[in-house]
């Protein structure tokens, strides 16, 4: 049975979903309680693939039983097992958050949101752990799909924001695809680590092929990671959907795609073809475009969900930025980032869902006092504006520690600069909110007498949606604390795989 | 090369750039959503055409579904080695990945052809169940045929299977894209893109950036 | 100097912490049991610094390790005399503002009290954990977390004023501190190797720095990181956060923020760079020419304020570069007056900055110019505040006496005349601005008196705890010997 535990938490969301559209014709409320089953299973699995390839070293799960370079593999070391467990995580978390949202605002239709929740959770695990290129882009779209779907979901604008979306995703898919295509061209191999070997031993990494093959990937993943300048499809498409749906998708849709793009940059081009070249000198620059403009716009907007949106841009900002300055270090950094980052946002999407359930808060202004009335939720919300400023001991310090480390020891100081602005910024954004939401946005009158009146206003979350958030908020501080292992079992997985050891 | 050379000889390649910008200018510049869509499946038709050329081989047929008709007897000896000696080159990354169910596949790298390696394969997310003349071989480790035959021959059908899958996730993206339009329509009366983003603008006061609307509460239908 | 693994400084710094439970629990409906959870915690603390003090003062060092936060750092404790100094003064002084608080906040019928006792309680654990830290990495998480605890306490009266000294205060603090401190400490992580930020004897800075010009780039970079320490152009956020009520501006000045300043920056001076370090390149120089530009400039600016606090608030800045003064002048005088000055301007200036706000608790009055005559109503205050005045000048009856003594002979070792002047000159300003305030409260004529003859003090519970500390900076000057001891061997370590 364990040695099938890579695919289980690939398939329990699959099956999951099926059942769900059979079981949920007959009774609608069965379909919250199998969501969140399938998924505990599916974390437990992550989980146990996680501590196998901590022990063992990287797990090969051969579809089928057909082995490489003809059958597809699932190829999972340390990377990806962190990124599937990072996944049944937050769709857990989310999914248990859910149900509120999903009873109030769709209502008698529940059971097909919970399917297409599943589906996606099953694509971005896929594409987490496969070794093929090809099954990631059928992968990929699978996640796509679904996503176009449980983002119109939502309010009104969100169908035409979702159409955007597609227009634009697919084509980001495509180019994807046109880049595999042109690798299969000079290599005659769809398999990851294959191609490392055929592209390594004839030495093909110079030829304008395998070059403009990066371009097409890189091009194509950054589409679809809402990369600056291709990022214009993000802040519409996670405004208007469903919270639940921006709370899934958030966090992992455009982190798996930084992923991708890691994983190509170290397990199929390999960092020496990278390293020196154009891409290392030019890229930051587009990364740092990214984090100032990211950072730019969040500041100027009032709405929660869309101040959110620009944040995650410059985000990826960091990511992209790190991973292209091409060194073991910077990978690692990049990569702590995503699993920090992923959290952080989720923990954003869901606190500011519980506040718009209770007191209808959209925007900035609409926060007068939110202390006092929602005060757990307020004190998760906290510790995540602080871990994005950066304040210790939270994940967001020990990134920035790091991605700042990779930029002095690659030497690249305009990276730091613009990390140190984007830190200021988001200060500066978290903290015009905490003083909205303790102090409201007129003056007091004069010192007030009591405190007890304010009891009245004290209306938290329900349950469900109140749990997940202090959960990430002490995950946040955790990963933070106890970031070694983390960071240890990255750094040996990328020296590993860029030691030039020709994996199966 | 000169002119002519350089149009015939990479005439697919052309094709699909040609098709590529027409698709993609299609969906940036045409306000009509339908027609947005169609540009994105122009764009994706090129990129299966460009996959579908690289297959094609000059005089190359489709592979038959029952290859030892054609096993030509004479070939057997000298290709033998020949393939032994690619076959263990190719796999020399896999030698350490052998597992219960290891096949022995053979693998003829021809160099002419751009390096067009040639594989036959059973795509997992296919399905496809068309036997290659290697796919026999499975069954019977004794007396490979693929020796038999000469790659040259057929057309490489593994981007054929690609394409399929391909062909399929364009279709779903198309049935995705139709339905979003069709709600697109039932909300806001239109599928030009100028009017819907006017309706959106009339219906917010501060325009597309800002407040959400009022009704974003309503139930769905 | 042996090493001794203990758990006293962890308790020591999360007793505050530990306190923060009961007094939101109690809240304001029983605020008496709440006050006298802060209370207690504050014995409870200053009792376990003092369990610390014998064994420190006999040499020993103690070590309390927590975990291994990034490859080759962990976050960790190491006390030793110069941290016990700072956590004995932040420690006795909470209790007596604590007692100040009492009598401050319920005479003016304060709002949100339970909240103020909570963060003033966070704010002190991470004014220790300052104290107690071992190495850089451990300094900046405190250091940082003090900055956030004392927000809510700057931003306390939630008015206008409130918010713009609140969001001015973040705003230099976590400028300097993310965008000059966090890069030099990585940088100095990273050239070092990775291997620790430990405050060690002969700093670690100099294992991979050589020429003068980065070694320069990177200590103003530490030095300006810590915009605590109130260094011009950085110091704006000090006079700004005068918004707050009194007992926060006696934590911000005397107990926690700014002296959190000047402890990190002879932190970085003696650990990370190494006197001998500093010495051989000498570039000590700069940093002295800074702090002596802000001595002179914030005492002129001081003469020109007429709101109280705000003029204590720029002797404040001026005193502090005092510290830093001695610090860069390398040399044993300088550092044992420097780290004295810590604790005799923390007693001066809570001492005034207590009668300030006594002043306005009792009459409403901010401005030095309405201030005639006070001396008659509230005589006690106004002796305290005499008091304290002298301690900050460096008159003899007064505890900063001592420790303005010291960095004087100081400047005389280093044979520096400018940097002599520049004391001196300051005093003779510091008077300047001091002595008219006391004049004019005792000794004006009836008739420009603005009180009556009544005594009217404070809130009782004010009035005690201004006298204890205005008692406390006179015991000073009388017995300074424990305290320069300690001080004095903790310098000739550093040195030698």
């Amino acid at each position: 049975m364990l040695q099938h535990a890579p695919v289980i938490h690939l398939l329990a969301p699959f099956y999951a979903a099926i059942i769900i559209c059979i079981a949920g014709m007959w009774r609608k409320e069965t379909a919250y309680p199998i969501a969140v089953t399938a998924l505990s299973l599916s974390l437990l699995s992550a989980v146990a693939t996680l501590i196998k390839v901590g022990i063992a070293g990287p797990v090969i799960y051969a579809m089928g039983g057909w082995s490489a370079p003809f059958g597809i593999h699932f190829h999972i070391d340390a990377l990806s097992a962190l990124m599937a467990v990072l996944i049944q995580v937050v769709a857990l978390l989310t999914a248990i958050h859910s149900r509120h949202p999903i009873h109030s605002s769709i209502g008698e239709k529940s059971y097909l949101y919970y399917p297409l929740f599943l589906l996606f959770v099953t694509g971005v695990t896929g594409i987490c752990q496969t070794a093929d290129a090809f099954n990631l882009y059928v992968l990929i779209e699978v996640s796509a799909l679904t996503s176009y779907a449980l983002i119109a979901m939502g309010e009104k604008r969100s169908v035409h924001a979702s159409f955007n979306y597609l227009l634009v995703g697919s084509l980001g898919a495509t180019l994807y695809l046109l880049g595999v295509g042109y690798l299969y061209l000079k290599t005659g191999t769809l398999n990851m680590q294959d191609l490392n070997f055929i592209m390594t031993t004839r030495e093909l990494f110079s030829t304008p092929t395998i070059q403009v093959a990066l371009i097409l990937l890189m091009v194509g993943l950054w589409i679809k990671m809402a990369q600056f300048p291709f990022h214009g499809w993000l802040p519409n498409a996670y405004t208007w959907a469903p919270s639940p749906s921006a709370a899934l998708m958030g966090p992992l849709m455009t982190k798996v795609m930084v992923y991708v793009m890691i994983r190509f940059m170290i397990s199929v081009y390999g960092l020496d073809a990278i390293v020196d070249s154009m891409w290392t000198t030019w890229v930051p620059y587009l990364a740092i475009a990214g984090i100032v403009y990211g950072s730019l716009m969040a500041l100027s907007q009032h709405y929660l969900r869309r101040m959110v949106t620009y944040i995650i841009v410059a985000e990826i900002g960091y990511m992209v930025g790190a991973a292209w300055l091409a060194t073991e270090l910077s990978i690692t950094a990049a990569f702590y980032h995503v699993i920090s980052d992923a959290l952080m946002t989720l923990a954003l999407f869901l606190c500011i869902a519980a506040m718009r359930v209770r007191h209808d808060i959209r925007s900035i202004h609409d926060m007068e006092n939110i202390f006092k009335k929602m005060p757990i939720t307020m004190v998760a919300f906290s510790i995540v504006a602080l871990s994005l400023v950066g304040i210790p001991p939270t994940s967001g310090f020990i990134s920035k520690w790091y991605l700042i480390s990779a930029g002095i020891d690659a030497g690249h100081w305009p990276y730091i600069i613009a990390l140190l602005l984007a830190s200021f910024a988001n200060a500066v954004i978290f903290f015009r909110i905490f003083e909205i939401g303790v102090f409201g946005k007129k003056p007091a009158e004069g010192h007030h007498h009591e405190e007890s009146h304010d009891k009245k206003y004290l209306s938290e979350a329900p349950f469900s949606m109140l749990i997940p958030c202090l959960v990430i908020s002490a995950s946040i501080i955790l990963l933070g604390i106890f970031n070694q292992p983390f960071i240890e079992m990255i750094s040996t997985t990328i020296s590993s795989i860029s030691g030039g050891e020709v994996l199966q | 090369m000169d002119l002519q050379t350089l149009l015939v000889s990479k005439l697919n390649y052309w094709i699909f750039v040609i098709l590529m910008i027409v698709g993609i200018w299609a969906i940036m510049s045409k306000n009509n959503l339908i027609k947005k869509i169609m540009g994105l499946a122009i764009f994706q038709a090129a990129v299966i055409l460009f996959y579908v050329s690289l297959a094609s081989k000059e005089h190359g047929t489709d592979i038959p579904i029952y290859p030892h008709d054609l096993i030509h007897p004479e070939h057997h000896g000298e290709v033998d080695h020949h393939v032994e000696e690619d076959s263990a080159k190719a796999h020399g990354a896999y030698e350490k990945h052998e597992t219960a169910h290891h096949e022995e596949e053979h693998v003829k790298h021809s160099d002419d052809h751009d390096a067009h390696a040639e594989k036959d394969a059973h795509h997992d997310t296919h399905g496809d169940h068309q036997e290659a003349a290697h796919g026999v071989a499975h069954h019977d480790a004794h007396a490979p045929i693929a020796d038999s035959i000469n790659a040259d021959d057929f057309n490489n059908p593994l981007p054929h299977v690609l394409m399929l899958t391909a062909i399929v996730v364009g279709v779903a993206t198309l049935g995705v894209g139709l339905s979003l339009i069709q709600r697109v329509y039932r909300i806001y009366g239109s599928i030009e893109e100028n009017e819907i983003l006017e309706a959106i603008q009339n219906a917010s006061d501060d325009g597309l950036t800002l407040q959400p609307e009022e009704e974003a509460a309503a139930q769905q239908e | 100097m042996e090493n001794m693994q203990s758990n006293l400084p962890l308790i020591a710094c999360l007793i505050s912490l530990g306190a923060v439970l009961p007094i939101c629990l109690f809240g304001e409906k029983r605020r008496n049991l709440r006050e006298a959870s802060t209370i207690l915690a504050g014995i409870l603390k200053l009792s376990v610094v003092c369990m610390m003090v014998p064994l420190i003062a006999g040499g020993k060092v103690l070590n309390f390790t927590f975990i291994e936060i990034v490859p080759g750092i962990e976050l960790a404790f190491k006390v030793d005399r110069f941290g016990i100094i700072f956590a004995l003064v932040a420690s006795s002084l909470w209790i007596v503002t604590s007692i100040y608080s009492i009598g401050y906040m319920r005479g003016l019928h304060e709002h949100a009290q339970t909240r103020f006792y909570a963060f003033f309680a966070v704010a002190l654990s991470t004014t220790l954990g300052v104290a107690f830290a071992g190495n850089l990495l451990t300094l900046y998480v405190f250091y940082e977390l003090l900055s956030m605890s004392t927000w809510p306490l700057v931003t306390h009266h939630q008015d206008k004023e409130a918010r713009e000294g609140g969001r001015k205060y973040l705003t230099y603090l976590l400028g300097t501190s993310v965008g000059f401190l966090l890069p030099a400490m990585i940088f100095c992580y990273l050239k070092s190797g990775g291997n620790s930020l430990d405050f060690s004897q002969n700093g670690f800075v100099s294992s991979f720095v050589n020429e003068p010009t980065v070694a320069i780039v990177l200590l103003l970079l530490f030095v300006f990181g810590f915009a605590k320490a109130g260094l011009m152009p950085f110091h704006s956020w000090l006079p700004g956060a005068m918004v707050a009520p009194t007992p926060v501006s006696a934590l911000l000045h005397a107990v926690a923020v700014v002296k959190v300043g000047v402890f990190c920056i002879i932190r970085v001076f003696t650990g990370v760079f190494g006197i001998e370090f500093l010495q051989e390149l000498d570039i000590g120089q700069i940093v002295s020419y800074i702090a002596a530009f802000t001595v002179v400039v914030s005492s002129l600016i001081a003469l020109s304020q007429d709101n109280l606090k705000r003029r204590l608030a720029f002797s404040t800045i001026g005193q502090l570069s005092y510290i830093i003064l001695g610090i860069s002048l390398l040399n044993v005088y300088g550092i044992t007056g420097s780290m004295t000055h810590i604790a005799m301007h923390a007693f001066g200036k809570i001492t005034l900055f207590f009668c300030a706000g006594a002043i306005f608790e009792a009459t409403g009055k901010k401005y030095i110019s309405e201030m005639v005559g006070i001396g008659k109503r509230m005589p006690i205050t106004m002796i305290a505040f005499f008091i304290g005045a002298m301690s900050v000048i460096g008159l003899p009856f007064a505890g900063g006496f001592w420790s303005k003594f010291y960095l004087v002979w100081g400047t005389i070792a280093n044979e520096q005349p400018v940097l002599l002047i520049t004391f001196l000159a300051s005093s003779l300003l510091n008077g300047a601005y001091f002595f008219p305030i006391v004049f004019k409260a005792f000794f004006c004529k009836p008739e420009e008196s603005l009180f009556e003859d009544k005594i009217e003090e404070a809130h009782p519970a004010a009035v005690i705890a201004l006298s204890i500390t205005a008692i406390g900076t006179v015991m000073l000057f009388i017995f300074p010997n424990p305290l320069f001891d300690l001080a004095k061997a903790a310098a000739t370590q550093f040195l030698s």
